[in-house]
């Protein structure tokens, strides 16, 4: 019995020990927990009140009074509830994408911190208007080129596959709220509401195929996305090393601390700066390798599919129509990278002389920095001709002249209507430089060239005028009508030309007077086309190209027999009389070779 | 049987047994520690040194007068070389709005993968997926500037736009690896965000290369040297073996000695409780004799009890040991050195103190054997005489050898160690026997107590013990204090030389120095080259020494002149060299004699001109004129060196803001020195914590001696008080017997501490380190003093009065 009780006593005990033993330890573990100085607030919640901050933000730096989640009674009041659900969208869009992103909550934070300061709201309502304006606020939020690549990448997709639905729900919502408001008030959200229907109807294309399209962009820009980071990310890496004059930034900035003696790399050496050169160039050379043919055959094809989605498109936001217009040229230059990037190398190897101890000599780099000290404006003009001269022999080592007339043709053949247009241009520029103050020879092919090149340069300022046009009509009909009108009578012009050869007339079926539909802007576009096309059948190569690469060949030829001259001209290496006898061969030889000018236009 | 007995024994007598084991277990602790600190110091100093550089073998730097950026490229060409690893190190400011605390930071840029590589990084929070502007600081500067993982940090390049750069914290990782030498706060992040700070694009100025297995480094340092691209860089090896070990030395050798000393307490304290029990012993043997047990089996039984104590202090001693390292290593070197157990060095450890222990152990054995069994029964009281000619014989041979060493030429080192043994057993020797002689002079008094205390004195081992144990823990103890006191004296004079002076660094060998004077506080300014070498000579191992290499540097210090002034500038100006005058006292250098200066694998003669004394570097150091060092190592000056008036911060600052265009790095030099100012500091204070734990431990011993032995004492005390003696009295007896033993051991400790010091001041030669003696008595009789009166008021403490009474035993 005693015994027994003696047992039932000694497990109340333990019981009771053990339930004590756990309490301790829960009540360790919460005290643990609730002082655990590492913990702080939740990463997910301070990244969401960064988010809303920028969203907010951002939103107030277009309209003071503009902040997310308005009540339709409060966005009847505003000034101009269209544009303010428009911005409320798009600024939803980025805020959900930099959310997604890899961004640092802190960065999103500073952001958010920047743009709610006056520089900052400035910045930022600048950069809705132009690509440039863009590029200064990413530069002054310290975003870095891996950030715009990702984030330039996410925004892309995101505008793909919301650009439709946005502008949709900006026109339901404003038809929506328009009966609650009477008189003017109503005819203006009205108005905006047929905006966005007009900015819905200029896709051209029913839901359900712009669905697909838009699913099938997604698709390449999916498969592409690797590629077309590293495009954005080495675009954004020149631009700040070759687009800053700052001192301290940049190739300007390291000559101008060589030359002002301040700085970080103040009187800077010619070995530091070709060491810092060496960088760049390497840069330039690791993009070219990265950049394989699968790789810019995929990033071509997500561009084009993009390019495809958005045909016709009126793009009402113009930051994103500049990168729009920006991915189109970097969708016909991409071809180009391995020979471009090799091209760089070629003509850059000057600075890699060796002397007699097989050490480099950094001779170039010197004459680059006495360059950029020179003050005598004619001085300079001659010692760039020579530097320019020199990295050209540089290029002819490597590539001789049927190598370029290649890549030439090549890239006429492939590129698109921006490519096109340069190189009609060039082609015209050299015929005429050809025949310096005598009257240019207007034979068939190069007045087909000549009209093209207008064509395409009226094409370009007509896709301006319509995206204008979808946003006000009323103010942007007459140079619609304009434009639209130079292009349909240059095709007139080409169509003439194609039936005095005996070729068929495309078929213009529409006139300037509209109706300015996307139906009869998508024909526009496809008049312009067509009779580009056309009057190019009838030339010697049976494309305008190959009159524009044989006019610029036969240049790149000339160009190559002079070489003996151009070595002769730059042996000076360095000029510091304008009147001497050097400076003269430079002079005259720099005048003989437009290509002088443009190289040295890059100095 | 014999096991059951032997614990029986131990059992019986758990206050001895307990002190003991703990005896056994605080000697084994102390010599783990003393194995294990050297080597703990040096891998200290070697992963500070190595911090930037992990397992590279040579590095590329900018050169003063030379480039800033070095090309990566030509070094993948170059036979031997296995990697090579580009960086970018920039200083900034932090820019978080307030510029009054603006402090610098040593931004590191590396390549892609690059800090993912770095050896002893040890990521705490967040995760090395980095992007390009995240950065990896340490726990110090998550602490100092309150960053978590994802928070801004920005940073203000020191360029003539002032421009901000953004960073952001991607990991925090603990203060050791790349971090150990985090001063000024290393920020590791990409080479193209930290070269953002100078210029759009990655550039490089700081080059590590690992050479191939078996390659010889210093053929590959001089072909790299020779290549052009790298001719206006500094190629230098990255590891200075020879300056990681100086510098180890010089922290770890006053730890050793003092280490030394403790083990040598840390001895004598197993001893002493083994012994403080030798009567009992002896009577317990003398009845087992008489129950018929043979020497054999009595000599069984207490080897038995003390091989199951001595094994338990081992035990207990080995993780006390880890328990006592982990504490110094924590207090003195901080977190930076990650801390692991040798095995080998504490079985080393336990083995010794074991040993030691279990051979003391055996003492009152042969005190058994050699007695007759009434002897040991009733004890025996012998003569004296033994301990004064003991003791008289010690203090002779002392005597003649610390003579030879102060007056022999070159007999200090070795001598001195050897010295400073004797004197602290001279002290242990005849403290004992003072505690006899004036415990028979107070037994003659009319005091009852004090007749009590004196014959208790005269009589019993009890307060001899304790004096023995006493002198030697106080000696000890005061030693460490007035070394101590000495280092910390010696540095302090060295830092207050610095406290007034600025280093500009990263500055361009043209600077104009007059610049400099015109801002408010400089008061001058020197242009110089201020640099590490090694020195070596005939008959001088190579040394680390720091290069002031302008004749303006005696203008620096107030340098004392063994000549004149003018003698030492004309040395300069003729090209030589002038020296500490502890190069003279430890190698016997004299003017007009030649030393060989190594300066990044350069190696020069150069001529001794001169002979100075400061406690600069702790006499490290090789003055020497710029244009020698121009000619002679092609070398330009890299440092301004400031000297300001009022607060040398604020002076700072205007440097930087003035100057805030050039990336000059402007800090007080003791900013600049801050990680070995601060080990310094902390190795003085472990100095002071094993004195004042050597002052514990030499009192508890004595206490648990005390203790033992009175135990021992109770009969005797109930027979006191049948005799009529009060509780009161009997406590004065008890009180003045402690007091007598502290104040003899006090006596001797006093003179023996000193003569300690200068033996410990000698023996530091044996290390490359000089020091004038010095001793601080106040240091010295603080310590003592503090021994004394605890140990004598002992009995009134810990109460010993309420344990009287009349009882049979």
């Amino acid at each position: 019995m005693g015994a027994s009780f003696a047992k039932k006593r000694f497990a109340f005990r333990a019981a009771v020990a053990a339930a004590l033993v756990l309490l301790i330890v829960a009540m360790s573990a919460v005290c643990l927990s609730a002082c655990n100085d590492d913990d702080g607030p939740d990463p997910a919640a301070e990244r969401a009140e960064a988010v809303n901050a920028l969203r907010v933000n951002t939103l107030a730096a277009l309209d003071a009074k503009w902040t997310p989640g308005l009540t339709d009674t409060e966005i009847i009041g505003l000034a101009s509830p269209g544009s303010y659900i428009e911005a409320a969208l798009w600024t939803e869009m980025l805020a959900e994408v930099v959310s997604a992103s890899r961004l640092q909550t802190g960065k999103i934070r500073t952001a958010a911190e920047f743009i709610a300061s006056d520089e900052g709201r400035k910045l930022f309502a600048d950069a809705a208007g132009n690509l440039d304006s863009a590029m200064e606020l990413v530069d002054a939020l310290g975003l870095t080129s891996e950030d715009v690549s990702e984030l330039g990448f996410d925004l892309l997709c995101a505008v793909v596959s919301e650009t439709r639905a946005m502008y949709t729900e900006v026109a339901n919502r404003l038809n929506a709220i328009k009966d609650k408001v009477l008189g003017a008030g109503n005819e203006n959200i009205a108005a905006a509401a047929e905006r966005a229907e007009r900015i819905v109807a200029s896709f051209g294309k029913d839901e359900a195929t712009a669905a697909e399209s838009v699913a099938q962009t997604l698709k390449a820009l999916g498969e592409a996305e690797e590629g077309v980071k590293t495009v954005l990310a080495f675009a954004y890496d020149t631009e700040r090393i070759f687009g800053t004059g700052e001192s301290g930034e940049g190739l300007a900035g390291l000559i101008g601390s060589a030359a002002e003696g301040e700085g970080a790399l103040a009187n800077v050496s010619e070995r530091e700066m070709f060491a810092w050169l060496d960088g760049v160039l390497a840069g330039f050379e690791e993009f070219g390798k990265s950049m394989t043919a699968e790789k810019i055959a995929s990033v071509k094809a997500a561009l084009a599919s993009v390019r495809e989605c958005f045909q016709g498109f009126a793009q009402p936001v113009e930051v994103v129509r500049d990168v729009m217009e920006w991915l189109r040229g970097a969708e016909e230059l991409l071809g180009e990278v391995p020979f471009l990037t090799g091209a760089i190398a070629a003509a850059t190897d000057v600075i890699y002389e060796r002397g007699e101890d097989e050490g480099y000599t950094y001779d170039f780099v010197r004459r680059l920095k006495l360059l950029a000290e020179e003050e005598d404006g004619t001085l300079a003009d001659i010692n760039s001709y020579i530097i320019a001269g020199e990295m050209i022999l540089s290029f002819a080592d490597v590539y001789d002249a049927q190598a370029v007339k290649d890549e030439l043709k090549q890239l006429a053949e492939n590129g698109g209507e921006m490519t096109t247009l340069v190189i009609y241009a060039m082609a015209l520029m050299f015929k005429a430089s050809e025949q310096e103050g005598e009257d240019i020879e207007l034979t068939d092919d190069i007045a087909a060239l000549a009209v093209a090149l207008l064509t395409e340069v009226m094409g370009s300022a007509t896709e301006t005028a319509w995206n204008n046009y979808v946003s006000d009509p009323e103010k942007y009909q007459n140079s619609l009508r304009i434009f639209s009108g130079l292009v349909l009578g240059f095709a007139e012009v080409l169509n003439e030309n194609i039936a005095a050869h005996g070729g068929t007339r495309v078929d213009i079926n529409v006139t300037s007077d509209g109706p300015y539909t996307a139906e009869w802007y998508a024909e526009v576009v496809r008049i312009r086309r067509e009779t580009i096309e056309r009057a190019g059948a009838f030339t010697e190569g049976d494309a305008l190209s190959s009159v524009a690469v044989g006019i610029i060949g036969e240049y790149v030829d000339k160009c190559y027999a002079s070489l003996p001259d151009i070595e002769r001209a730059v042996s000076a290496g360095w000029v510091e009389d304008a009147e001497s006898e050097e400076a003269k061969l430079v002079t005259e030889m720099a005048a003989n070779n437009p290509i002088f000018m443009l190289l040295a236009m890059f100095m | 049987m014999t096991l059951s007995l032997a614990l029986k024994s131990l059992k019986a007598k758990p206050l001895r047994t307990v002190a003991s084991v703990l005896a056994v277990a605080v000697a084994v602790a102390m010599f783990f520690c003393m194995f294990s600190f050297e080597s703990a110091v040096y891998r200290y100093v070697f992963e500070v040194e190595t911090a930037d550089f992990g397992d590279s073998d040579i590095m590329i730097t900018a050169k003063s007068g030379g480039d800033r950026i070095a090309l990566v490229q030509p070094l993948y060409d170059v036979d031997g070389v296995e990697s090579v690893t580009p960086t970018v190190s920039v200083y900034a400011l932090t820019a978080f709005g307030d510029e009054e605390d603006e402090e610098y930071l040593r931004l590191r840029g590396f390549d892609e993968g690059g800090i993912a590589g770095l050896e002893g990084l040890e990521i705490i929070a967040g995760d090395l997926e980095l992007r390009s502007d995240d950065v990896v600081i340490s726990k110090a500067t998550a602490e100092r500037f309150s960053l978590r993982v994802g928070d801004l940090l920005p940073v203000r390049g020191m360029t003539s736009g002032g421009k901000q750069v953004n960073f952001y914290v991607g990991a925090i990782a603990e203060n050791r690896g790349p971090f150990a030498a985090d001063s000024p706060y290393t920020v590791l992040g990409s080479a193209s965000r930290v070269s953002s700070l100078i210029i759009t694009g990655t550039v490089y100025n700081e080059i590590y290369v690992t050479a191939e297995e078996g390659a010889d480094l210093s053929e590959l340092r001089e072909r790299i040297a020779a290549m052009p691209e790298y001719a206006s860089l500094t190629v230098s090896e990255c590891l200075d073996e020879e300056y990681i070990a100086t510098r180890a030395r010089n922290i770890a050798s006053p730890v050793t000695i003092a280490g030394a000393a403790v083990a040598l307490l840390a001895v004598v304290a197993v001893a002493l409780v083994f012994t403080a029990g030798v009567r009992d012993r002896r009577a317990y043997a003398a009845k087992l004799a008489l129950v018929g047990a043979t020497k054999k089996r009595i000599a069984a039984l207490f080897a038995t009890e003390s091989a199951v104590t001595v094994l338990l202090g081992a035990v207990l001693g080995s993780l006390l040991a880890v328990g006592v390292f982990a504490l110094m290593i924590a207090v003195v070197l901080s977190s930076v050195t990650a801390f692991a157990v040798d095995a080998l060095l504490l079985f080393a450890a336990a083995v010794t103190g074991a040993v030691t222990a279990f051979a003391a152990s055996l003492y009152p054995l042969v005190k058994v054997f050699r007695s007759t069994a009434r002897e040991n029964l009733v004890g025996s009281v012998g003569r004296r005489r033994a301990g004064v000619v003991t003791a008289s014989a010690l203090a002779a041979v002392t005597l003649v050898l610390l003579l030879v060493e102060n007056l022999v030429s070159g007999a200090k080192g070795a001598l001195s160690a050897v010295d400073l043994v004797l004197v602290i057993a001279c002290a242990a020797a005849a403290a004992p026997v003072l505690v006899r002689a004036l415990g028979r002079s107070l037994s003659r008094t009319n005091s009852p107590s004090l007749m009590v205390a004196g014959m208790s004195a005269a009589r019993e081992r009890k307060a001899s013990s304790a004096s023995q144990i006493l002198a030697v823990g106080m000696t000890v103890s005061m030693l460490l204090f007035t070394a101590w006191s000495l280092t910390t004296s010696v540095f302090s004079g060295f830092t207050a030389e610095f406290e007034r002076m600025i280093l500009v660094t990263n500055i361009s060998a043209e600077t104009d120095t007059s610049d400099f004077t015109s801002v408010d506080g400089v008061h001058s300014a020197h242009l110089m080259v201020w640099r590490q070498a090694t020195l070596s000579a005939d008959g001088i191992d190579a040394r680390s020494v720091n290069v002031l290499g302008s004749a303006d540097a005696l203008g620096l210090v107030d340098f004392e002149y063994l000549t004149s002034r003018e003698d030492a500038e004309r040395a300069l100006a003729e090209g030589k060299v002038v020296l500490d005058r502890s190069m003279s006292e430890l190698y016997g250098v004299k003017a007009g004699d030649t030393v060989r200066l190594d300066v990044d694998g350069t190696v020069r003669e150069l001529e001794v001109g001169a002979l100075v004394r400061h406690n600069l570097f702790n006499g490290g150091y090789v003055i020497v004129s710029a244009e020698a060092l121009k000619e002679a190592y092609d070398l330009s000056p890299d440092t301004v060196v400031l000297t300001a008036d009022g607060d040398v911060e604020t002076v700072a600052e205007e440097v930087r803001s003035r100057f805030a265009d050039r990336n000059y790095y402007a800090v007080p030099a003791l900013a600049a020195y801050e990680w070995d100012t601060k080990s310094l500091e902390n190795i003085f204070d472990l100095i002071a914590a094993l004195a004042f734990m050597l002052t514990a431990l030499a009192f508890a011993v004595a206490l648990a001696g005390a203790a033992a032995g009175r135990s021992y004492a109770g009969r005797t005390r109930s027979t006191l008080l049948c005799a009529g003696l009060s509780k009161r009295g009997l406590l004065g007896a008890e009180t003045v017997e402690q007091t007598l033993s502290a104040v003899c051991a006090f006596v001797f400790a006093l003179p023996a501490s000193a003569l300690a010091a200068l033996c410990l001041v000698n023996a530091l030669s044996l290390f490359g380190l000089y020091f004038g003696f010095m001793y601080n008595v106040g240091a010295a009789l603080a310590a003592g003093l503090a021994v004394l009166a605890a140990y004598a008021l002992v009995p009134v403490v810990f109460g010993f009065k309420r344990g009287y009474g009349m009882r049979r035993e």
